[in-house]
């Protein structure tokens, strides 16, 4: 690089400091809307950041049934003690005030069930269970079908859910076990055996001490498959939005930088250059040179952020490094590519709102579907057609926890890309300047 | 390579498209002198200069700048070169410090020679008390100072201003024209374009006159202003101007030329105390009352009215 590619380097990047819209795109933007998205994800509280909402729950157990067996035959149901309950309402009540539900639903007892319903009108809490005086002996099948209630605020939905789904699960168990009590005792009947209500008691503690033995648990969050090194689940989606945004945004730098060879053409300063010794090489040089550098401030810069601020763990720092060296050439190059395409600053609002913006959409597709198992598989490949489809792909790899050897193919696309965009692009511009 | 002319150009010519706006112009600027292209917008003033600072490359011809080819050796010949454009080429960004140093590194001054350079055009131009405000908040006739500054900065042998005060109030314009007086006396040969014909006749050494892209006279303000004679320029405002009326002037024994531009008939004769009673007498023949009288000795106004037919304010 010649003194005076660097002179003109230290100027252009002067320059765009110096604008104020250019900064707003380079860091306010991207940082403000991943900023938003950590809000609407609850925030990041604390190292763990994930917050689900809790939900208050009123239970009204008013099952009148006797469930001698389950008492000394199972201690234990899903991870919860069960010792000492005498009916199955007790049960699911004790169910719902497992150690890990507490985090999702706060459960208080009461003794009626209009108690119950009065609450949820009053607010005071989510839902209401209203189990009822019959339920164990139809979970059971010595008696008419119940129906456990549930009372619900509308306007809630994931505290309900929770509810329903234990409660489902309850239920879906002790029918099991109802079945086979069934088939049990008419298997017995049909061999001549005399049933005694001993016998069936004995019955129904086998089958229930039998549901003990389950090693399923109640409630896990896990993070979105495939990922690895963070176990902040906020974290890794805002590490998907603040890379695409990233990304998105690079290449609005890069074209931003480099549009500054129009913008000196139209306010004379470019031609004034020509009227000096300075070759058009250097100063073609000067302008990509500052585009780099520009674009190399502002990706650390946002990694940096998104991890101080974020917690986001973007990945090992070497694959991340050849990520954001893809990321930085195929910005600067393809900024040069579209200048060469455009006459005038005029047409800047068509070439970077238009084309920009629907390329980058393209090439971000996958940071909206990215993880998902349902996720047709041509999306990823569509954002693949489109550089910034390969600058997501890179950095995704990287925080999935790829190594070098795994970026090396997507920074082989991106240099080509690059290269691609560099060779029209330099040829385009060297014979406008050579008039 | 030592020589008396700073600027030789040899059959210049340039088209842009059907355009032909410069059609194979000559002429030589001797060292240390003041040359003004003049001519009126269009008459391809600025694509000549810009061909000799090597900003467009010429469809034939050639130009040299201190010996030094602008095709040949265009390096060397712009860092003979200081180029004044005529719109201002400036960084509003960057300060008024900020500009001369970037302006002065491109012309590959350095280190502690180029801030001193700096704080001396800083000073030539007036403006070190506000050499670390940016230059977009400059007046226009600051930013002139400092667009003029720029070329200044490595002490070239030739400067070539493109119509340095279109547009600017008359203070700045003294301004400038005083600095390029100032320039001269240190032994600079300024090119300059213009086309007030005061400025040309006040500066220059030698004037040359261009129209729809030819030389159409070159020599000092004396020798075009032979070319008409001893002729008077007459401008005449008349109530009702109709063509009876100038057609009777023209067939007036000693008027040389009329024309009638934006209202104004100008008269091109050799005696204007012997002519003026005749137009009188063929304006009252028509019923046409003359409104006012301007009678200006023979200058370069005349002369571009002469060679072309129109005033040279078109």
């Amino acid at each position: 690089m010649t003194m005076k590619t660097w002179d003109i380097a230290i100027k252009d990047m002067r320059l765009s400091f110096r604008s104020r819209s250019a900064i707003i795109f380079m860091f306010v933007v991207p940082i403000l809307v991943t900023t938003l998205f950590a809000f609407m994800f609850g925030g990041l509280d604390d190292e763990e950041g994930f917050t689900l909402p809790q939900t208050a729950v009123v239970v009204a157990n008013l099952d009148e049934g006797e469930l001698p067996g389950l008492a000394t035959e199972t201690p234990a149901y899903l991870g919860v003690d069960l010792a000492g309950v005498h009916s199955l309402g007790e049960a699911m009540a004790r169910l719902l005030q497992a150690d890990a539900l507490r985090e999702v639903m706060q459960v208080t007892l009461m003794d009626s069930a209009a108690a119950a319903r009065a609450a949820v009108d009053n607010q005071a809490a989510g839902v209401a269970v209203i189990i009822p005086a019959n339920f164990t002996a139809a979970l059971l099948g010595m008696g008419q079908a119940a129906e456990v209630e549930l009372y619900q605020d509308p306007t809630l939905t994931f505290g309900p859910n929770v509810v329903s789904s234990v409660v489902g699960r309850f239920l879906d168990s002790f029918s099991a076990a109802t079945i086979g009590v069934g088939v049990t005792l008419e298997q017995l009947t049909a061999g001549g055996a005399a049933i005694s209500p001993e016998m069936v008691q004995a019955v129904v503690g086998q089958f229930t001490a039998g549901m003990g033995q389950s090693s399923a648990t109640l409630l896990t969050v896990q993070a979105p498959t495939g990922q690895t090194g963070d176990t902040n689940p906020v974290a890794q989606i805002l590490a998907q939005i603040l890379g695409g945004m990233l990304v998105f945004y690079a290449f609005f730098t890069g074209a931003n930088v480099m549009q500054s060879i129009l913008t000196e053409e139209e306010k004379g300063t470019l031609q004034r250059l020509f009227t000096t010794p300075t070759s058009h090489l250097a100063l073609l040089g000067g302008k990509f040179s500052a585009a780099l550098i520009v674009l190399v401030v502002q990706v650390t810069l946002l990694l940096v952020f998104g991890r101080l601020v974020f917690a986001i763990h973007w990945g090992r720092w070497l694959p991340v490094a050849l990520a954001a060296v893809g990321l930085i050439l195929v910005a600067a190059t393809a900024g040069l590519f579209l200048v060469s395409l455009m006459k005038s600053t005029r047409q800047a609002g068509a070439m970077f709102g238009g084309l920009l913006t629907l390329t980058g959409m393209v090439g971000m597709m996958s940071v909206f579907t990215g993880g998902s198992p349902y996720t047709p598989a041509a999306l990823d490949i569509i954002s693949l057609l489109v550089p910034q489809g390969w600058a997501v792909r890179g950095l995704r790899l990287a925080m999935e926890g790829g190594g070098a050897a795994d970026l090396l193919l997507n920074l082989l696309a991106l240099l080509l890309w690059s290269g691609v965009f560099f060779a029209i692009g330099q040829r385009r511009i060297q014979r406008r300047f050579a008039r | 390579m030592q020589t008396d002319v700073a600027i030789r150009v040899a059959g210049l010519d340039k088209r842009f498209g059907e355009t032909h706006a410069v059609k194979s112009i000559s002429f030589d600027v001797q060292r240390g002198e003041i040359f003004s292209l003049l001519g009126p917008n269009g008459a391809g003033k600025s694509t000549t200069i810009s061909m000799i600072s090597g900003l467009l490359r010429p469809d034939a011809g050639e130009a040299a700048v201190m010996g030094h080819s602008i095709t040949q050796s265009p390096q060397a010949a712009k860092a003979c070169i200081g180029v004044v454009p005529q719109e201002i080429a400036l960084y509003d960004d960057l300060t008024a410090r900020e500009n001369l140093e970037f302006w002065g590194k491109m012309v590959g001054l350095r280190g502690p020679a180029l801030a001193q350079r700096v704080g001396e055009v800083l000073a030539m131009i007036g403006l070190v008390e506000r050499q670390k405000e940016r230059v977009g908040k400059y007046s226009g006739g600051m930013k002139r100072r400092v667009n003029v500054g720029v070329a200044l900065l490595h002490k070239p042998a030739v400067i070539i201003m493109d119509e340095p005060t279109v547009g600017i109030d008359p203070q700045s314009r003294r301004h400038i024209l005083d600095g390029v007086k100032q320039l001269n006396q240190e032994g600079v040969t300024v090119l300059y374009t213009t086309h007030y014909m005061e400025e040309a006749q006040e500066l220059s050494n030698h004037i040359a006159i261009m129209d729809h892209g030819r030389l159409i006279a070159s020599g000092t303000h004396e020798e075009l202003v032979r070319i008409v004679g001893q002729q008077d320029r007459l401008e005449l405002q008349l109530s009702a101007p109709s063509a009876e009326t100038l057609n009777l002037w023209r067939d007036t024994p000693g008027v040389d030329r009329v024309t009638s531009e934006n209202g104004v008939v100008t008269v091109l004769a050799d005696d204007s105390n012997q002519i003026l009673p005749r137009l009188f007498d063929a304006a009252n023949a028509q019923g046409v009352r003359i409104t006012a009288v301007d009678i200006q000795q023979p200058n370069l106004e005349s002369v571009f009215l002469h060679l072309t037919g129109r005033a040279l304010r078109d």
